[in-house]
């Protein structure tokens, strides 16, 4: 058996699944190759660790902890959307008792604005002395 | 109760439906975590990461895929973020040059012959993690999948958005790189 085909199957061989034929070749050919023995102790340790580490168990109140932690987000939240409006609702008071007094006045100039427009008088009638001017009969006689 | 009625409870604001969700997956969770950072304690808190980041975003969630697939997602990209982290983290680097300074790894290995007489030290522990470490991103989550999920090389295609073919290939460098970069460390010590 040359390394090439001995490193293929060893996963198979580590996994018990080799046949006896092969397991002996490969038992063999393990004994007298050192590079393939470093591949097969790799292997051997680097699936052991594996093995080790899923035998560790999660904490078994994650789910209480994790619960815990969404209620107190959420109750955080709850409470800066309180605070929030707290501070907003007199700034909005406020803000809109000033839009309301702006448009009113406002609306107020443009009234006057298109009252007087309307009735007033134009600028040459208002220079006009009507003392000095002349009676129409007088014209009409003459 | 599937995992669809039960996301549709809690969309319906029956949030303590989602302690089912939580029983029903931690422990798939904790593995793949663990298989990425190699420390129960940070793999617990990746795995309560996860599940917080899952229930923020779940009304997010597309019914036409399965929820482990999503779940599963969420937990890869967390753990590869966190190790980038750790690996950005100067006093973190500081220190593991520090160890390496001051530690003499000492590899015993007494008989290649048997792997029941390979006694696996904490040396090798920190050897086979950090040789996971040093894979790509990819390659890492192809082999935590197959590895510590024992997933399919289909699931694992579904969860990567791949082939499943490129799982296959991923898969055998992955192993090829481990085997080569493990053996090169045997032969120092």
């Amino acid at each position: 058996m040359n390394c090439s085909s001995c490193q293929k199957q060893l996963e198979s061989f580590i996994e018990g699944n080799a046949s006896g034929d092969i397991q002996m070749s490969l038992k063999t050919h393990l004994e007298e190759c050192e590079e393939c023995h470093k591949v097969y102790t790799a292997m051997v340790i680097t699936n052991r660790v594996i093995s080790q580490e899923k035998e560790l168990k999660v904490n078994p109140f994650i789910s209480t902890r994790i619960m815990e932690h969404i209620n107190q987000q959420e109750e955080i939240s709850v409470n800066k959307n309180f605070e929030l409006s707290r501070i907003l609702q007199p700034a909005l008071l406020t803000a809109s008792v000033a839009l309301a007094l702006f448009i009113g006045i406002s609306a107020g100039n443009m009234y006057q604005k298109t009252t007087t427009a309307q009735n007033s008088i134009p600028e040459e009638l208002m220079l006009m002395n009507d003392a000095s001017m002349e009676s129409l009969n007088l014209i009409i006689t003459e | 109760m599937s995992d669809f009625d039960i996301i549709k409870e809690i969309l319906n604001g029956n949030k303590d439906q989602y302690r089912f969700l939580i029983e029903r997956y931690q422990d798939q969770i904790f593995r793949a975590c663990m298989g990425y950072v190699h420390c129960e304690e940070d793999a617990n808190d990746l795995t309560q990461e996860t599940f917080i980041k899952v229930y923020q975003k779940l009304s997010n969630f597309k019914f036409n895929a399965a929820f482990s697939t999503w779940i599963y997602r969420i937990a890869i990209n967390l753990s590869l973020n966190f190790l980038r982290k750790k690996k950005g983290n100067l006093f973190d680097r500081i220190e593991s040059a520090l160890d390496s300074l001051t530690s003499k790894p000492q590899i015993q290995i007494s008989d290649y012959s048997n792997p029941e007489d390979i006694l696996i030290t904490n040396e090798h522990t920190e050897m086979i993690s950090k040789v996971i470490e040093s894979l790509s991103d990819k390659q890492k989550t192809a082999f935590v999948l197959s590895k510590y999920e024992e997933l399919s090389q289909k699931e694992i295609a579904t969860i990567m958005e791949i082939t499943e073919g490129a799982v296959e290939s991923l898969l055998q460098r992955a192993k090829a790189n481990l085997q080569k970069k493990i053996s090169h460390l045997l032969k120092k010590n």
